[in-house]
């Protein structure tokens, strides 16, 4: 079994750790037992949204969010075909942006219209910890923000349940978008590896799309659980 | 007549302060409390240089002053970390007179990367050091473009911009500057690479046509020699350079003449002496006596210190959390080294700003440059030392030789008992002493 993944403007989206995500996947994937193929796609790239099982987009800054907005949207039917067909994505901070039908920053801008929201770029970023629920998994997702969007008509199923921190817009508990496997969030870094529990989902949802069957091998994830525990922790003793 | 009185005010408080050695920052802000514009009351000196950027603006200004002073100049200038607005301030009023003439023959003043453009326009410099801009506190500052924007707000065409060439970040104030520009550069050495060693970089593309930018080498993340694939931007002619970089001999040759002894190993220590010196052979001070004072200039055992614990080197190397660059440039230095080794990672809390336990820093921090390297063990300190070791894993690094301790005496016990090798000892700037205190005591008993 090989899983193809694309990490899409690695070299634009990189603004916040967004590599770890990819790491964390190759990682976990290939512990399993699975064959793993990578490839870094950007602004100089044609890109085969039907070659690749699971798709990446991570945080940029405004600016390089706009360049990567502009070649990204001849791709709109690709785009939209394949999270029809259930194909995976991970779409972290302000990438969820592109998915929209527009965003306001200085100047309007038409966006992917995957999904209904609309997104307004403030002067002001929404930051700071995070602590959601989600009904994917058992256990809290932990997480960080740091961002200038605000979304607003969002319709479709969000992706957490925020208990601290800030959903779509102000006041907001929900954030986040979640429809088939696509899985886009405003959360920003290496969410995998500081959510084990959800990186195990992941893993398990994309190998048994391929092979309902297959017989999963123990994860080894001890390291990660215990920074997620420490988090935990401090969250409880700050709250 | 007020701003007399509030001048006159401030210098008591100032002496107040003195008296009762109290912090730098306070008489500025009672002061801007009484009278907001209290700034345009004073009256310069001919010579105004303000350096700002994301790190080394505390070290360079320090350089700076210290070279003018050595060649009779006096000079006012900010103590490392009064660089907002009140300490400005109170930099002013110590060095005023009471009707607000400033008495000394040249200000130089670091001012935080964010605050240039409330300082600017009354303490209006000649001169503008603008050392990097890099990833730095993201919870506070949101990234790189907008600290660009806020300093690009305090620059107006009288300011003579002093810019490091092979940065080609620092080019986006080029691109919109009708003064005098003077770069400073590093030659190609030995030291630099042809392929990019780091994966999250803050440019790519090109500032002017959004085109790929193209390196013929690198010396550190993406700073180097480039050019655009597609339009003419390229790094620009530097006025002075470092031709030579001798790392054995603590040495580097500025203009194939100049020869200054440095302290640091650290390439941000050499851009950091090549800026000062820059700037004071710009306004026409003697080369030879610039070298001169930079040699001298006492090792900071804050910044980067070595000695030997029995028969073993440690090198502690100070970084910035929040900062992934100062801790590439720690893991770009440890990884020339290829001896057997241990490397200590660690801090004592994220920042002394605020409580967030954000850690997608970690992440845009290359560590995958230590994986190939000789390293009996890795130990990892401090509240986040699973975030850390964890890092680490995804870096491919076997799990087995990774540690983790709770407190820097627990480590430093293991480390004396059940490491092997060298020890490089990468740390945020809050774990230096500690680490040195608890290595160096149990040394001496």
């Amino acid at each position: 079994m090989t899983v193809h993944i694309a990490h899409l403007y690695y070299d634009l989206m990189n603004l916040y750790g967004e590599s770890g995500n990819v790491k964390a996947l190759k990682m976990q994937l290939e512990e399993q037992g699975v064959k793993v193929k990578i490839d870094f796609l950007t602004m100089q790239d044609k890109i085969h949204f039907s070659d690749y099982d699971f798709i990446y987009i991570g945080m940029g800054t405004e600016q390089n969010q706009q360049m990567v907005l502009k070649h990204i949207l001849p791709y709109k039917k690709e785009i939209t075909k394949a999270i029809e067909q259930g194909k995976f994505f991970l779409i972290t901070g302000n990438a969820i942006e592109l998915f929209g039908k527009s965003i306001i920053a200085n100047k309007k801008m038409r966006a992917l219209n995957i999904f209904h929201f609309e997104t307004k770029q403030e002067q002001m970023r929404i930051v700071g910890e995070v602590l959601a629920t989600t009904t994917l998994i058992s256990k809290p997702i932990i997480g960080f923000q740091n961002r200038s969007g605000v979304m607003k008509n969002v319709k479709e199923e969000p992706l957490f349940i925020i208990e601290k921190g800030t959903g779509y817009a102000p006041k907001i508990v929900e954030e986040g978008i979640h429809k088939n496997h696509f899985y886009g969030t405003y959360l920003i870094g290496p969410i995998l590896i500081r959510n084990p529990e959800f990186l195990k989902y992941l893993v398990k949802q994309i190998i048994q799309q391929k092979d309902s069957k297959f017989k999963f091998k123990p994860f080894h994830l001890t390291l990660e659980n215990k920074a997620y525990q420490n988090f935990i922790q401090k969250y409880n003793e700050k709250s | 007549m007020y701003h007399i009185l509030c001048i006159i005010l401030g210098k008591v408080i100032v002496l107040i302060g003195k008296i009762c050695k109290r912090g730098s920052s306070l008489p500025g802000l009672i002061v801007l409390k009484l009278d907001k514009h209290i700034l345009e009351s004073f009256q310069l000196p001919k010579l105004v240089i303000a350096v700002t950027g994301s790190s080394g603006k505390g070290s360079i200004s320090t350089l700076i002053a210290k070279i003018l002073t050595n060649q009779n100049y006096t000079v006012a200038h900010n103590k490392v970390g009064s660089n907002l607005t009140p300490g400005i301030v109170t930099l002013l009023l110590e060095h005023s007179s009471l009707l607000g003439k400033i008495k000394t023959d040249a200000i130089v003043y670091e001012i935080d990367e964010r605050y240039a453009k409330y300082v600017f326009d009354a303490i209006t410099p000649n001169y503008v050091v603008i050392s990097n801009i890099s990833r730095d506190q993201p919870p506070r500052q949101g990234h790189f473009d907008l600290v660009f924007e806020e300093i690009q707000k305090a620059i107006t065409p009288s300011m003579h911009l002093i810019l490091n060439a092979d940065d080609p970040y620092l080019q986006k104030f080029a691109l919109n500057h009708h003064g005098p520009i003077t770069y400073y550069s590093i030659e190609k050495n030995q030291y630099s690479y042809t392929k990019n060693k780091f994966m999250n970089l803050n440019l790519n593309y090109c500032p002017k046509c959004n085109q790929k930018l193209e390196y013929n080498y690198y010396n550190f993340e993406n700073i180097g020699d480039y050019h655009c694939s597609s339009c003419q931007f390229q790094k620009p002619k530097a006025d002075t350079i470092i031709t030579k970089i001798d790392y054995t001999h603590y040495k580097i040759v500025i203009d194939g003449t100049y020869t200054i002894e440095l302290p640091h190993l650290i390439l941000y220590d050499v851009y950091n002496t090549l800026a000062a010196f820059t700037i004071t052979s710009l306004i026409g001070l003697q080369k030879e006596k610039i070298c001169d004072t930079l040699s001298h200039i006492h090792k900071n055992k804050k910044l980067f210190h070595v000695f030997t614990y029995h028969d073993r080197i440690v090198t502690v190397l100070n970084n910035k959390n929040e900062n992934s660059s100062t801790f590439n440039q720690s893991l770009l230095y440890v990884s020339r080294y290829k001896e057997e080794k241990t490397i200590v990672i660690g801090w004592k809390e994220i920042s002394r700003r605020y409580q967030f336990d954000d850690l997608s820093w970690l992440y845009d921090i290359d560590f995958e440059l230590l994986n190939k390297l000789n390293v009996h063990k890795f130990v990892c300190v401090g509240i986040h030392r699973y975030d850390i070791a964890t890092r680490l894993k995804y870096a491919g690094i076997d799990e087995k030789t990774i540690t983790v301790f709770d407190t820097i005496e627990e480590s430093t016990n293991y480390i004396q008992q059940k490491t092997k090798g060298n020890i490089y000892a990468i740390l945020n700037f809050d774990y230096v002493e500690p680490f040195q205190q608890a290595m160096k005591e149990s040394d001496a008993s």
